[in-house]
């Protein structure tokens, strides 16, 4: 194993306290509410990367929103079900599994502006909550088969004599080698081995009508190769677990991973036959994941921007009110911009999205539990913000300001400084 | 690759060259001052059907090729030459009419990249090494202009989707907006005082640094915004649709002073692998209504020497449809560039539908030539410099 892979020790000089706890729980979910923090700062960091891996054994919260399962799919809202989703997130003890399941909703980017089919774009999500913290070759299995990609994608008019190479190239591209690491011959042959992955009544469907038997030839290996042969001659390829161990990295860990990381990440992908949640557990352990420099690298998502506040505040949450709010940051759900998804980082935060946040923080604001007033406010809703101290200057410019607690607190959420993740 | 001298004299309304050269160089002349000028860059994002776009509705290789997909040459609205403007452009007939609407037939680049993501940066930086792709060429011409600006705004981006790779520059950053008319502070001018001062901190990274940077800068473009808007006129003449909107909010920023040099738009939904013609009729409509729009404004109201605007995807499609009735990734396609400025006519040959290559049109002409002509003779600035490689400008202003 890497060192950088290696667990992390803590010590005085680099402590387990609630900047790095506070750190975790940013990464592996939405934030944490200071109860929750508290609790994890009792464990090692070791059980804390387990407890955030394994979730809690039981969870009334999700119980509950999993009963609305059944319910959301009869309503066929695809808002219904975006609220949902971001009400798991805010309320979810396993917040890993959520956090995980954006990051594949972010992969496997599939928009209902072509789909259509609210209800098959929920279906495709809830793959990505089912097997996401699983095996990746099972996902991407899932994934081909899915009728929302399938549409989007343009495969349920990929034929036999007419191949239409739209999901071919993007399987390449974007979902498992990225650019330069295949042809345009190895794209053409592999839309060949797709041919007749259709979607009949709702319903994948293989038709060896549509289907072409002939032979391929993908990466120099020739045969008479089907849909799943393609994905495991791409699984084999080592550009496939480089490709997601950096994927990975970026969204859990840092912006620019070091190719010393991408190839320690991609080995454990690779030893662990692409096992996605046990990788990540062992990132939540490392001394890599828990690096100064590591810390508040990474943009904050609008998601995890405004789930993070209702948490750390325990803001009453209403989600069906933010989802106007998400849009205009830039995140809508089930409707990512496009085949990559959301650039992220610095295109977080252009002009346009920026103000969408600031004006987002004052609704969050309105909604907040704000008992305090003055300076107590400030440090006290600063720091469950924050994870740590408000600086100094801005604590200066707030007292100076007089605001009321309920501006105070838009004031805090529309800090620089509580931007970074 | 570069336009060469038969292509050049073959082009319909630029024979014979030596009457051309000086009509070129007196339209520039007559044209406001660069201080003034204003470039709109219009991306139609996803790979636009250019061959359904300006169509060559002589050649039966058109037709054979687009049994489905082939528009009936009743519809076309005719140029010139044997092509014509798909009929969801016919707004755009007036700007052709007046000389002020530039076709360029056949721009691509060699070796063409299919990927959407892969191409479109490859337009917004006009680089081939993934390497040096970290800014845009239009970004780059306002670096070079960056000492005139003032406290203006460069440039600006809107849409809903992130700033365009085209406008990152070195040293300039480009806001952008949504929504020019609903760029404001919750909370009025109290609240936007304080937050900017929260932007004051110091320590930290280099992606706090970002962060706060694109704050000030969205609290000031709002200021900004809301100054060139006040009491502007109704929106009469331009389409409901959001590229209408933007079309409009930039001709009344342009005649408010806000003072930038570039907007940038775009309209996606390009992407028409399958079932194309009700999508591609309406982008088409779309596109050619807010256009329409567009030049009749400036015409009316005194800024059309002011204005060029250039459309631009990141790849044309397939010569052939395919049968979903769509059309897959392909390369070579047309650009239009629109303005009192604009040396209005076809620029180029339309390629050859039966010499292709992988079942795509060749191009003739490098996008970069067109970058190049925007650069030399609306911005004055050094072309070379901007995109590290010497391109014959074309004569299109």
């Amino acid at each position: 194993m890497s060192d950088l892979l290696k667990p992390w020790q803590p010590s005085g000089r680099d402590p387990w306290d609630r900047d790095a706890a506070s750190h975790l729980w940013r990464r592996a979910g939405f934030g944490a509410p200071p109860r929750l923090l508290d609790e994890t700062l009792r464990r090692s960091p070791a059980e804390a990367a387990d407890f955030v891996a394994d979730g809690p054994e039981k969870d009334p919260a999700t119980e509950e929103l999993d009963g609305l399962h059944r319910v959301l799919f009869g309503m066929e809202s695809a808002d219904q079900y975006r609220a949902w989703l971001v009400m798991r997130m805010v309320r979810c003890g396993h917040q890993l599994r959520e956090k995980t399941a954006l990051f594949w909703h972010g992969h496997f980017a599939t928009s209902l502006s072509k789909v259509r089919e609210p209800v098959w774009m929920m279906r495709q999500y809830d793959l990505f909550l089912n097997l996401g913290l699983g095996r990746f070759p099972k996902l991407l299995a899932s994934i081909v088969r899915d009728p929302a990609m399938i549409r989007w994608l343009d495969n349920d008019s990929n034929r036999k004599g007419h191949p239409n190479e739209n999901f071919a190239r993007e399987l390449f591209e974007l979902f498992t080698l990225g650019p330069g690491n295949y042809t345009e011959k190895d794209i053409r042959e592999a839309a060949r081995a797709f041919t007749g992955w259709l979607v009949l009544n709702d319903r994948f469907r293989f038709s060896k009508q549509y289907h072409d038997g002939g032979t391929k030839t993908v990466f120099g290996r020739t045969g008479s190769w089907g849909g799943d042969d393609i994905l495991e001659i791409t699984l084999e390829r080592e550009a496939c677990v480089r490709f997601l161990g950096r994927k990975l990295l970026q969204y859990f860990v840092v912006p620019n991973p070091s190719e010393e990381l991408v190839d320690a990440v991609g080995a454990e992908l690779r030893a662990s036959d692409y096992d996605t949640g046990a990788v990540l557990r062992m990132l939540f352990r490392s001394r890599a994941f828990y690096d100064p420099l590591v810390r508040r690298s990474l943009v904050k998502s609008p998601l995890e921007y405004t789930v993070g506040a209702i948490r750390c505040l325990n803001a009453k949450p209403d989600t069906a009110a933010l989802l106007p709010s998400l849009r205009e940051m830039g995140q809508e759900l089930l409707a990512p911009p496009n085949v990559k998804g959301w650039p992220g980082q610095e295109q977080w935060v252009h002009t346009a999205a920026w103000l969408a946040r600031i004006n987002t923080a004052e609704r969050l604001a309105s909604r907040a539990d704000v008992s305090l007033r003055g300076e107590a406010a400030i440090l006290r809703y600063g720091r469950d913000l924050l994870g740590r101290p408000v600086p100094d200057e801005a604590k200066k410019t707030l007292l100076q300001s007089g605001a009321g607690s309920r501006d105070l607190v838009r004031a805090l959420l529309s800090l620089p400084e509580y931007h970074v993740n | 690759m570069t336009i060469d001298r038969r292509t050049f004299l073959k082009c319909s309304l630029c024979a014979p060259a030596a009457a051309v050269v000086p009509a070129v160089l007196m339209r520039a002349a007559f044209a406001a001052a660069p201080s003034d000028r204003v470039f709109v860059l219009l991306r139609l994002g996803g790979g636009n059907d250019g061959l359904n776009t300006v169509v060559p509705f002589e050649q039966d290789a058109y037709y054979n090729a687009r049994p489905a997909l082939g528009i009936g040459k009743g519809r076309i609205v005719e140029l010139a030459g044997g092509v014509g403007l798909h009929p969801g452009l016919a707004p755009m007939r007036a700007a052709w009419e007046a000389g002020d609407l530039a076709v360029l037939q056949g721009v691509g680049y060699e070796r063409p990249d299919r990927s959407h993501f892969v191409s479109t940066d490859i337009w917004h930086t006009a680089s081939r090494d993934p390497q040096s792709r970290r800014t845009g060429w239009a970004g780059r011409a306002l670096d070079a202009q960056a000492g005139t600006f003032g406290d203006r705004i460069p440039a600006l981006h809107l849409g809903d989707e992130p700033l365009s790779l085209a406008l990152v520059g070195e040293t300039v950053v480009v806001p952008s907006v949504r929504d020019a008319e609903r760029f404001t502070v919750r909370g009025g001018a109290k609240a936007a005082a304080i937050l900017e001062r929260l932007t004051n901190g110091k320590s930290g990274s280099d992606i706090l640094e970002t962060i706060r940077g694109s704050a000030r800068r969205a609290y000031r473009t709002s200021e900004r915004l809301s100054e060139s808007l006040k009491g502007t006129r109704e929106r009469a003449g331009y389409p409901q649709t959001p590229l209408g909107r933007r079309l409009w909010q930039i001709a009344r920023l342009v005649e408010g002073g806000l003072g930038a040099r570039i907007y940038a738009a775009s309209l996606d939904g390009f992407d028409t692998h399958s079932r194309q013609a009700p999508v591609h009729d309406a982008l088409m409509s779309t596109l050619g209504s807010a256009l329409g729009a567009f030049y009749d404004d400036l015409k009316r109201n005194g800024m059309n020497d002011r204005v060029v605007l250039m459309t631009y995807s990141e790849f044309g499609r397939r010569v052939k449809e395919n049968r979903s009735l769509g059309t897959d990734h392909g390369a070579a396609a047309p650009m239009f560039v629109m303005g009192g400025a604009a040396q209005g006519g076809l620029v180029g040959d339309h390629p050859s539908l039966t010499d292709l290559r992988d079942g795509d049109l060749k191009h003739h002409t490098d996008f970069r030539q067109a970058y190049a002509t925007i650069l030399e003779r609306w911005f004055d600035v050094d072309a070379r410099k901007i995109l590290g490689a010497k391109y014959a400008p074309l004569p299109f202003l």
